[in-house]
């Protein structure tokens, strides 16, 4: 499905929600709220806070839904309000340090996605990730892993294109220096020059 | 290209970003440095690891608690103060501003209009209007073109007859009545007004040298008399 009929498709919901349609609003939540939570878990490190901040965006779309212009992209608006709720989260994270119920009861089922140990190297892709500071984190998340274009990356995050263009080279780069041992290995492996450990 | 060069594009080479001279010119360089190829195949492993990684997924049951929360807002929303009626206004802005600016406007139109004019005023009111008016710089009566009452310029016409009122009292000699209108002026303009005034006339009063021969040069001893007198 093109871009172009994916937009026509939010056109047609939103102006249904504005018409107080509940059936292509729970249609719109349903487009979206898989993209938000993999942008936001993979931004916060947390699913469950991440779960909250996706519902939180549908609200406010819901409680703004007269106010979205028509001649701006519906994913970049829903975006903008998911990425900006992170930021205030993770701010707020900042200031106030939260510990989980689970962590104090040892609860290792429980605990966030960068407290387990990482093995395998889409584990360790993960874990490098939450490491990256959070302006090449997001820029990144949204370019290579959510696949948008730059031009609609540079809207969401209100930066220019080449801001946005420096941002996923410079993550890329750092993920690269993070992951480099386990992707030579990787790398070898698939090559048949390394053999595994189990065949010695 | 050189190396390093090389490498700051390799992640946009990777993910198909480049085009034109650009990307040929990495391929090119690609083609001879083993090390930049080493290189390219780390981002290359990198995209296919995050093309694998696993995407996050809302928990079940997400649809049917966010619509439950919107619920519960439309209806703490509906008992809100919004909702309220609001007490009728004692005064309605609407209808009071189109009756005030109504009200100015008219006020206005009558100041301007119906104020008095200061050029209006009677003659003997009009002294001391500095209006300057050079067409009154010279008057001279049509019989005695050797006449020519130096007049200062600033003068309305009012305060030229007044101060000849006064030269003619210090005179204490008869004048003759000349019409107004027969005064000639020296910018060839004809005086509008048709009322005469004793004007001073010296023909046959010679003796009286000092008013005379100012009169007929210049007017400053008739001037210092008049002015002297009030």
């Amino acid at each position: 499905m093109s871009k172009e009929t994916e937009k026509d498709i939010d056109y047609r919901l939103m102006r249904a929600v504005q018409n107080g349609d509940m059936v292509a609003f729970n249609e719109i939540v349903d487009r979206y709220k898989d993209r938000l939570m993999n942008v936001l878990t993979r931004m916060l490190s947390s699913a469950e806070e991440a779960e909250d901040i996706v519902q939180e965006t549908f609200v406010r779309v819901y409680q703004h839904r007269q106010s979205f212009n028509f001649k701006h992209c519906f994913s970049t608006w829903i975006y903008t309000i998911g990425l900006n709720l992170g930021r205030n989260d993770l701010r707020r994270r900042k200031k106030f340090k939260f510990y989980e119920i689970s962590d104090m009861q040892g609860n290792e089922a429980e605990l966030s996605v960068d407290m387990k140990v990482p093995t395998r190297v889409p584990e360790i892709l993960n874990s490098a990730v939450q490491e990256l500071p959070e302006k090449y984190r997001t820029a990144f998340i949204l370019r290579d892993v959510q696949e948008l274009a730059y031009e609609e990356v540079a809207k969401i995050l209100s930066v220019p294109l080449g801001t946005v263009k420096s941002r996923v080279n410079r993550a890329r780069m750092m993920l690269r220096d993070k992951l480099q041992p386990r992707l030579e290995e990787q790398n070898a492996l698939s090559k048949g020059t390394l053999l595994p450990v189990s065949f010695l | 290209m050189r190396c390093q060069k090389v490498r700051s594009c390799l992640s946009a080479f990777c993910n198909g970003e480049l085009t034109g001279r650009r990307f040929s010119t990495v391929s090119d360089h690609l083609a001879i440095c083993s090390g930049c190829r080493a290189e390219e195949q780390n981002y290359r492993s990198l995209l296919k690891v995050g093309q694998a990684v696993n995407s996050y997924r809302v928990s079940d049951g997400f649809n049917n608690r966010l619509l439950d929360r919107i619920a519960h807002e439309r209806f703490a929303e509906t008992r809100s103060k919004a909702y309220f009626p609001k007490p009728a206004p004692s005064i309605i802005i609407r209808r009071v501003i189109p009756i005030a600016l109504t009200v100015i406007l008219v006020v206005a139109v009558v100041i301007t209009n119906y104020a008095p004019d200061s050029n209006s005023l009677p003659g003997s009111l009009a002294i001391g209007n500095v209006q300057s008016d050079d067409a009154y710089r010279t008057a001279q009566p049509i019989d005695n073109p050797n006449l020519t009452g130096t007049l200062r310029k600033g003068w309305t016409l009012d305060e030229q007859l007044a101060r000849s009122d006064r030269i003619s009292r210090i005179l204490q000699k008869p004048t003759f009545d000349i019409p107004f209108d027969n005064y000639y002026r020296g910018n060839a303009y004809n005086v509008s007004t048709s009322s005469s005034r004793p004007v001073p006339y010296v023909d046959g009063y010679y003796r009286i040298q000092p008013v005379i021969t100012v009169f007929g040069t210049t007017a400053s001893n008739a001037n210092k008399e008049a002015e002297v007198t009030y």
